[in-house]
């Protein structure tokens, strides 16, 4: 048995091989809102079928309906992760996370079951480690009976998406803290990586710009927008929708310059013999036109891009890669691969 | 500059830095942020942290007229009229009746020479600042990193999550792939 667990800044994903050659994915929003315990606000929470944990005086509401409650009492939804790790000020974040886990994981069903779970790589422009965060899950993870095993987010992409290339890819997984980037040669990492600042990173920028508020950009966000033609939609946002794709392009342009950069720091140590793809994921890849934009974006650095680049591609799954990949080298290291 | 180490078993924001001290963390801060930050002397009252040692910071007791921009550190109007009042000063004290000025100075040019090196140093000095630009902050554990017990007691939850099913067609062609890889390399 084994099974994987995707640890997100917007989503926790898990991935469990299921009967017929299928796969159980389960996620939830990792959003939390706390409300007081009140006996009316929980019956009335159950009776909608509304998430929520009971917590002494408190409830907290969780995944989706925080962030709708939230909206709707004008307050900020509460998150146990910021910029990829665990939030700092967010004490009760850690208790929140386990009880998620367990509720998408489930408890092992066999003593020291392997579970892969993803971690971000170092950022290169924040003065922070992610040592003590992969220590945590470790720990949460360890206490629902499994093995836990951490793996580079990014990684987990190249397991789930490029099987053809033999696992040589540079992949950049485009989430709501950071962005991950990794580049493997037959699945031996040769660098790895984040910057700080991806998703939310737009919505705040895009709500400044506009004189907005973040989670209203987020929500212009997810309704859907064509990055290639920002009048594609509702009349009354294409203000927001315009500001969204101007820092759209800044972000696929920083992106490139930081794998440029990260590689000519690499450069004795990297070799490859061919050109490898370009492997696009991630809840922030999803808007319309993101690998035209970023093929475009692309363009600009090409002649001077120290990598050879065979093609851009999107990942089949953008919003399960990582759990998938996370699961296949599950798999693997139960096959006996780590003997 | 001021060395503090983590106390608590529990992590302590120090919310007004947008920062976090893990148990047995020991972190550098800056005097400026040390004297701005009201979350870590209250951290340190309370005993959560340990303040380890306090060393002068070059960088931040520079004169607040330093600034961060190198063409301002390089000018040099702040340290000529420094000199100025420094050279003032010192021909008020040192001339003795009916001594000519000329012969004064002459007198004092080892002085001089001593105070414009000083001043000259301090320009350095500044020049390292600026190239610093942010704060070099610096942490370590001591010790394997700790984590703290953490448990769901006390915790009921009433969360319905539907999984979706997909093809797991692609995750066993990854798996064979690999399986496929690890053989050729054995």
């Amino acid at each position: 048995m084994s099974c994987s667990i995707d640890i997100g800044t917007c989503f926790l994903v898990s991935a469990k091989p299921d009967t017929n050659n299928q796969i159980q994915l389960k996620s939830i929003r990792d959003a939390f809102l706390d409300m007081e315990n009140d006996p009316s606000v929980k019956n009335m929470l159950t009776m909608s079928k509304i998430n929520y944990i009971e917590a002494g005086d408190k409830l907290y509401l969780v995944g989706d309906s925080a962030v709708t409650m939230a909206n709707i009492f004008k307050r900020e939804v509460r998150r146990p992760l910021s910029k990829g790790v665990i939030a700092p000020g967010e004490l009760e974040a850690e208790k929140i996370l386990l009880v998620l886990i367990e509720n998408i994981l489930g408890k092992a069903k066999v003593p020291e079951e392997i579970c892969y779970y993803s971690v971000p790589g170092n950022p290169t422009d924040r003065d922070m480690d992610v040592v003590y965060h992969q220590a945590m899950f470790s720990k949460l993870i360890g206490s629902l009976g499994y093995k836990p095993i951490a793996m580079n987010e990014a990684a987990a992409i190249v397991y789930s998406n490029c099987a053809a290339e033999q696992f040589s890819a540079i992949s950049i997984s485009f989430g709501a803290g950071m962005m991950n980037i990794a580049l493997l040669f037959q699945t031996i990492i040769g660098m790895n990586y984040s910057v700080t600042n991806s998703g939310d990173w737009l919505d705040e920028s895009a709500a400044k710009a506009t004189g907005s508020t973040a989670s209203r950009i987020q929500s212009i966000k997810e309704r859907g927008i064509n990055l290639l033609d920002p009048n594609d939609g509702d009349p009354k946002t294409v203000r927001e929708r315009e500001a969204l794709c101007i820092y759209y392009k800044s972000l696929i342009l920083r992106v490139l310059e930081s794998i440029k950069t990260e590689f000519e720091k690499r450069r004795g140590n990297i070799d490859l013999p061919h050109a490898i793809p370009i492997v696009l994921s991630g809840g922030t890849s999803l808007a319309k036109g993101f690998k035209e934009l970023f093929e475009a974006g692309f363009a600009t650095v090409k002649d001077k891009f120290p990598i050879a680049i065979s093609e851009i591609r999107m990942a089949k799954d953008p919003l399960n890669a990582v759990a998938q990949g996370l699961l296949v080298a599950a798999l693997n290291y139960n096959e006996g691969s780590h003997k | 500059m001021v060395w503090v180490f983590g106390n608590s078993h529990e992590r302590v924001p120090i919310k007004d830095l947008n920062d976090v001290i893990y148990f047995r963390q020991k972190k550098q801060y800056t005097d400026q942020e040390f004297e701005k930050s009201t979350d870590l002397k209250k951290a340190l009252q309370t005993g959560k942290l340990v303040q380890l040692e306090q060393k002068p910071d070059i960088r931040n007791s520079l004169p607040d007229n330093v600034t961060s921009e190198s063409s301002k550190t390089t000018g040099p109007s702040v340290d000529i009229h420094e000199i100025r009042r420094v050279v003032t000063e010192v021909v008020a004290a040192n001339k003795p009746e009916g001594m000519d000025i000329k012969d004064l100075l002459t007198n004092l040019i080892p002085i001089l020479t001593e105070t414009v090196r000083q001043e000259v140093s301090k320009i350095s000095v500044q020049g390292i600042a600026v190239q610093s630009g942010s704060t070099v902050k610096t942490s370590t554990f001591v010790g394997p990193e700790y984590v703290p017990e953490i448990s769901s007691v006390g915790m009921t939850s009433s969360i319905a999550i539907e999984g979706k099913q997909v093809e797991g067609s692609g995750v066993s062609d990854s798996l064979n792939a690999l399986r496929n890889l690890g053989n050729k390399s054995t």
